[in-house]
Order: structure tokens, then C-alpha cells, then sequence
């Protein structure tokens, strides 16, 4: 009966610890899978990896080769089609990250920036003065644009979950509406959950 | 306390009871009984459309800790819902977020309170929500994205939605081959077997049609023909949940120069859990375990019997919970565009019958954990009685005052856990209406039988659009 009572004082004791918070400071490039839900190392990776393949495909060296000069691309919308909440806007700024850094095409601002700075341009006419106003209708148009989605399918049973996400990319000719490149990324990830806990 | 630890632990007592009495005064009655007077004034508030204040008291609550941390799923999901009433989006999906979390968390048993849970009763596991309060966790988010015309984000929220109805039946059917494998691997524990209840439940009309309108907008008229016709599907295969006629329900105007204006409309409160009073007799002769009503109406008829092998004839009181529906005064919505009468909105989803549908397979679950539980501690309580009688060393005062004391300790440690959301709405309601596009004043009209209003939801200037999703959410809990 001690001993029983000892054990009962044991479990009590356990139900009520909760464990204290500890903090520590991350590299913002080191890989964390916490929840098993998309992070920022899966909009890395698939930027990087991406990128590059987009990068080495003949499209780019052709476009050099006719026009003489490195294409300019923009990105339009990556469209989130999975069953997870993804930040569309860190994801397109990776993307965006990418293609600047590569130094093989020149990038032009996205749709929501484009609209910003064309505020701003317009309120500039009224208000800046003649030799610090910029010009309307002097802006670089993109050659290219990059469409793509993610998707995922999801398994689960019993505590034990597999995620298959594919993103698709596609890179297309604003003036022809040609395909250029089409490139897919496919990332899977297995999350168990234990059943029990103390 | 050294003449209680005297009491409880001098060996007199039968030790489970010594046990029992502990497990009390350590975890608190606080901790046994499910905490409900708390919600009385905020679903008043609700009712009279003070939406922010039974925010700021369901802040209160939590901040006076009248939600226990094992309890924070509840807490989650009542927030999340009176923020999206108060139409404060953001903190609703923040906190609905939280809900979804902690249910998926909570799949991670704890241990030690199964073990707490076997002696005294569910209240003290942590709470991990109902599968229906789970899946409105998901569709009130789908709303909250649809008011900020995020499409991807509210589908994100229709498909888990539904992937969480797809795992339940393999949920319940995982649960009573572990039940079952408990019994086998516990030989102090009443052996009872269980065979699951099938879930009947694995499409939701309300995730479809919201799907259904969203692909509709986005001109996506495939997948709206394929959402619409699995909502027609959810009606014709489950009669159960769905026992009405399907609503007129439109993906696409008649005339191609008008655009579908829908209204989804909120009413009434949600069942809630309330106790049903039992008591069990068990006759050794019959090897027979008899559960029996207490209430007036039905004193004495019996609930249920199982068959088992008992050593001691006794009585025990234990309660179980049950979904009890909360009645609503709202028995017609109207609308009017510009004052011009548009139509009344249709029952598309019953919240009580998914509800009851889907605690169904758990009820028998909870009943039988339960009914095991007091078979233990009903034949505990009745042998230290027994004993106390027979060795009367105490005098009689004592024997009295120890007897009456493991009647307090089974009293005070069985109860029904009813632990789940008072804020989901009763019934919703939809109306697919074919306008021209322009501006609209609009008002909503929540009637009650003898046609009195109710309340009323006005928007003034409202643009309905040609292509796009005009879907406006009102409601009225009363």
C-alpha cells in the first residue's frame, strides 16, 4: 500500500511538472523540422534547387543568342493548391532571392510591387520636383514570366502521416505566351507522433 | 491531516479506496468536474449580439484560469469563435489555429493521466476535441479566408476538413482494438469487449458547398460541378445527418448577364454535453451487471445490462455524458436586395445531428470505459464498507464517519466529463441568388415561428460583382 502510495505521489507530481522553456539561437539556414508542416527550409530548398535548374536549360542561352541581352523575368503567382497554410509572399521572395543572385537574367518587380511604385511615380509628378521626378511609362518590361503552384497529397494513419509536396514551376514568354521551361520539385516527408507521453 | 492520513491509510480501508480519497485531495476537485457556470454570461452576450464583450470574457475566463491547461483546446476553439463573431479575423484564425494544434498534439496520450483517469474519470485527460468540433475548427477558418478573399488559404482549410473526415472511421476502429488490447493486457481492470461503432460520416455538405462557390468564382466550373455533386452525394448517403431536402444550391447564373449572390446564414447554439445520471446494480446469481435511469420519468427502466461474472451484489451512481441539442428561436431568414424581397435561405447542415453522428461511435466508447470503472470502484466502496461494518473499531460515530467518507470520494471523483464548445452555431443555413451586378443595400432577417424579427444584419452599398465570390456570412445565435 506504501509503495502504491509513493507511485500515486510520482504520477501526481509528473502530471503537474510542465518542462521549462529553453531558447536558442538558430543559423538562419539550418534545417528545422518541428510540426513536419512546410518551413522555410522546404521554400529554400525548392527555390535553390529550382532556380537552378531553370538557370541551366537551353531557353536562357538562346534568348542571349538572339536578343543579345539577359532576359528580364519576372515572378507572377506561385499559387498555394496543397492542404497547408504556405506564405506565399516569403516563397516568391525566395524565388525572386535566387534569380537575382544567379546574375544570368535581370528581374523586374512583381505585380503588388509594380502597383506600389506606380503610386508612388504618380504622387511624385504632383509633388517631387522636376529634376528629382521620375518618369511615367519608362519602365523595363519583363520577357518572361515564372506561373507555378504547390500541391500536396497527404497519407495518414494512426499517428503516422506522409506529405508528398510537388511544386511546378513555368516559365513563359509574355510577348509569344511560349513555354520555355517547366520544372518540378518533389519533396516527401514521413511525420510520426508518438502515442504516448508521461 | 494526521488524523485523515490515520483514516485513509491505517489499512483499514480497502487499499483502492485509500487511493481513490488520495488521487482527490492531490489533484483537486477542480480538476474532476467539468467547469460550464462560466459560459452562462457569455452565451447571453452572444444572444444579444455583444460579440467583443463575450470576447473580453472569454479572455477573462482564461486569464482567471477557469480554462485548465488540459482544457486549452476548449479555450482555443470558444476564442477562435467569438473572435470570428466580432468579425476580428485575424485573432479568430490565430486561435483556431491554436485549436487545430492541440487537438493534433493531444493525439500523444498522456500516460499518467490515462492511469488518473481509470481511478477517478475523464475529466482529468486533457481534451483533445470532438471530431465535428474539429471539423468546424477548419470551416469557420475557410469563412474567415473567404471574408478576406484569400481562396487558397480557405481551400486549404475545405480540404483538411474533409481529409479529417476521411480518417474517421479508421480512428474509431483503431480505438476499440486498443481498448480491447487494454483489457486483454490488465487483469485487475472488468473485462468488457468492444466492437466499434462504424462512423457514418465522411462528407460534409457545408466544406463542399464552400468549395463548391470558391471554384465557381474562380471559373473552375469542373471542379464546382465535382464539389457540387458530392454535396448532392452527402445528402442521398447519409439520410442520418442530412434528413432534409437538399438546398437549391447554384454554381452558375441561368441568365449569363447575372451573377450568384449567396448568403450563408448562422443560427442558433450547437448541442452541448450534458450528464446522464446512471446507476448500476449487479446480481451475482445472474452473473448480471444492470444499468439503470435515475431520473424521475424513468426510474429503475434500465439503459443497458452486460453480462458479467460479479463476486458482491451492490449499487453505484455514475454518469455518462450525452449530446443534448439547445433550442433555437430561429425558424426563417430572409433576405432583401435594395429592399426588394430575394428569397429565404435553406437548411443546408444540422451541426446537433453531425455532432451526435460523430460522438456516436465514442459515446459507446466512453460508456463502456465508464461502466468498467464504476463496476471497480463500486465493488472498492461497497467491500471497505463492508469491512468497516464488520470490524466497528472506530465506535459507531467512526464507522459512520468512514463510510460516509467513501461515499463522498466515489460521489466527488465520478463524473461525466462535458467538456466541448458552447460557441458553434445550431443550424446553417445557405441562399444562392441569381442578381444583375451592382451595388446593393442588403438586409438579413432572422424570424422566429410567429414571424417576429429577431435580429437583423444590414450592408449597405454591398458590390456584387460579376466574376468573383459575393458570399456574405450573417448570424444570429439566439
Amino acid at each position: 500500500m506504501k509503495k502504491l502510495f509513493i507511485l500515486m505521489i510520482l504520477v501526481l507530481m509528473i502530471i503537474g511538472c510542465g518542462s521549462s522553456r529553453q531558447i536558442e539561437r538558430l543559423a538562419p539556414e539550418t534545417q528545422t523540422d518541428i510540426s513536419g508542416r512546410w518551413n522555410d527550409t522546404d521554400a529554400r530548398l525548392v527555390a535553390e534547387e529550382m532556380i537552378d535548374d531553370c538557370l541551366r536549360r537551353p531557353w536562357l542561352t538562346d534568348f542571349v543568342a538572339s536578343a543579345g541581352e539577359k532576359p528580364v523575368v519576372t515572378v507572377g503567382t506561385i499559387r498555394n493548391k496543397s492542404n497547408e497554410h504556405i506564405d506565399a509572399e516569403t516563397f516568391t521572395t525566395d524565388f525572386e532571392r535566387e534569380l537575382i543572385n544567379a546574375g544570368q537574367v535581370r528581374f523586374v518587380a512583381g505585380r503588388d510591387q509594380r502597383q506600389e511604385i506606380r503610386e508612388e511615380r504618380f504622387e511624385q509628378q504632383d509633388f517631387a520636383s522636376r529634376e528629382t521626378m521620375k518618369k511615367i511609362r519608362a519602365e523595363t518590361g519583363a520577357d518572361f514570366i515564372i506561373l507555378g503552384a504547390i500541391k500536396s497529397i497527404t497519407d495518414e494513419a494512426e499517428g503516422v502521416r506522409v506529405v508528398y509536396y510537388q511544386t511546378d514551376l513555368e516559365m513563359i514568354n509574355i510577348e509569344t505566351m511560349e513555354k520555355v521551361w517547366i520544372g518540378t520539385k518533389k519533396i516527401k516527408k514521413g511525420i510520426s507522433q508518438g502515442k504516448t507521453k508521461w | 491531516m494526521v488524523v485523515e492520513n490515520k483514516i485513509f491509510f491505517s489499512g483499514r480501508f480497502a487499499g483502492p479506496m485509500a487511493l481513490l480519497l488520495s488521487f482527490i485531495l492531490l489533484t483537486g476537485c477542480g480538476s474532476l468536474k467539468t467547469n460550464k457556470k462560466f459560459y452562462e454570461p457569455i452565451t447571453a452576450e452572444l444572444q444579444n449580439g455583444n460579440y467583443e464583450t463575450a470576447v473580453a470574457q472569454i479572455e477573462t475566463a482564461q486569464s482567471e484560469k477557469k480554462y485548465q491547461k488540459k482544457d486549452r483546446f476548449v479555450y482555443f476553439i470558444d476564442a477562435g469563435l467569438a473572435y470570428h463573431y466580432a468579425a476580428d479575423i485575424n485573432n479568430s484564425n490565430q486561435k483556431l489555429t491554436q485549436a487545430e494544434n492541440a487537438a493534433d498534439d493531444l493525439f500523444t496520450k498522456s500516460i499518467t493521466r490515462a492511469a488518473a483517469s481509470l481511478l477517478l474519470n475523464d475529466n482529468v485527460l486533457e481534451y483533445s476535441g470532438e471530431d465535428y468540433e474539429i471539423l468546424y475548427t477548419n470551416l469557420f477558418m475557410a469563412l474567415n479566408y473567404i471574408a478576406t478573399n484569400n481562396f487558397d488559404d480557405a481551400f486549404v482549410e475545405t480540404k483538411r476538413a474533409n481529409e479529417k473526415l476521411n480518417l474517421l472511421e479508421q480512428k474509431y476502429r483503431k480505438a476499440s482494438d486498443d481498448y480491447n488490447q487494454g483489457i486483454e493486457d490488465d487483469t485487475d481492470v472488468v473485462k468488457i469487449n468492444y466492437e466499434a461503432k462504424k462512423v457514418r460520416f465522411n462528407n460534409d455538405s457545408f466544406a463542399r458547398y464552400l468549395s463548391m462557390r470558391m471554384y465557381a468564382a474562380e471559373g473552375k466550373l469542373d471542379d464546382a460541378i465535382i464539389d457540387y455533386n458530392l454535396l448532392k452525394r452527402a445528402f442521398i448517403e447519409q439520410p442520418y445527418i442530412y434528413n432534409f431536402d437538399m438546398p437549391d444550391v447554384k454554381y452558375l447564373p441561368e441568365n449569363k448577364d447575372n451573377t450568384i449572390f449567396s448568403v450563408v446564414g448562422l443560427a442558433g447554439l450547437s448541442p452541448v454535453k450534458e450528464a446522464l445520471d446512471l446507476r448500476l446494480r449487479t446480481d451475482k446469481d445472474l452473473n448480471l451487471v444492470q444499468i439503470l435511469y435515475t431520473d424521475p420519468e424513468r426510474q429503475d427502466s434500465e439503459y443497458g445490462h452486460l453480462a458479467l461474472p460479479v463476486s458482491e451484489d451492490y449499487y453505484f451512481k455514475f454518469s455518462i455524458p450525452q449530446i443534448v441539442s439547445r433550442p433555437s428561436f430561429i425558424d426563417k431568414i430572409n433576405v432583401y436586395a435594395n429592399s426588394e424581397y430575394l428569397g429565404e435561405l435553406q437548411l443546408l447542415e444540422d451541426v446537433g445531428a453531425v455532432a451526435n453522428e460523430t460522438f456516436e461511435a465514442k459515446k459507446s466508447l466512453i460508456y463502456l470505459r465508464t461502466v468498467a470503472r464504476a463496476i471497480f470502484k463500486g465493488l472498492a466502496a461497497h467491500k471497505a464498507k463492508q469491512k468497516e461494518d464488520k470490524d466497528k473499531k472506530e465506535g459507531a460515530f467512526g464507522n459512520w464517519l468512514k463510510k460516509a467518507l467513501i461515499d463522498v470520494a466515489t460521489d466527488i471523483s465520478e463524473n461525466a466529463d462535458l467538456r466541448c464548445s458552447r460557441l458553434l452555431p445550431g443550424k446553417i443555413y445557405v441562399g444562392d441568388f441569381e442578381i444583375a451586378p451592382g451595388n446593393y443595400n442588403i438586409r438579413i432577417e432572422f424570424l422566429d415561428k410567429y414571424s417576429n424579427i429577431i435580429s437583423t444584419k444590414e450592408i449597405d452599398d454591398y458590390k456584387v460583382l460579376k466574376n468573383g465570390l459575393n458570399l456574405i456570412e450573417a448570424f444570429s445565435l439566439n
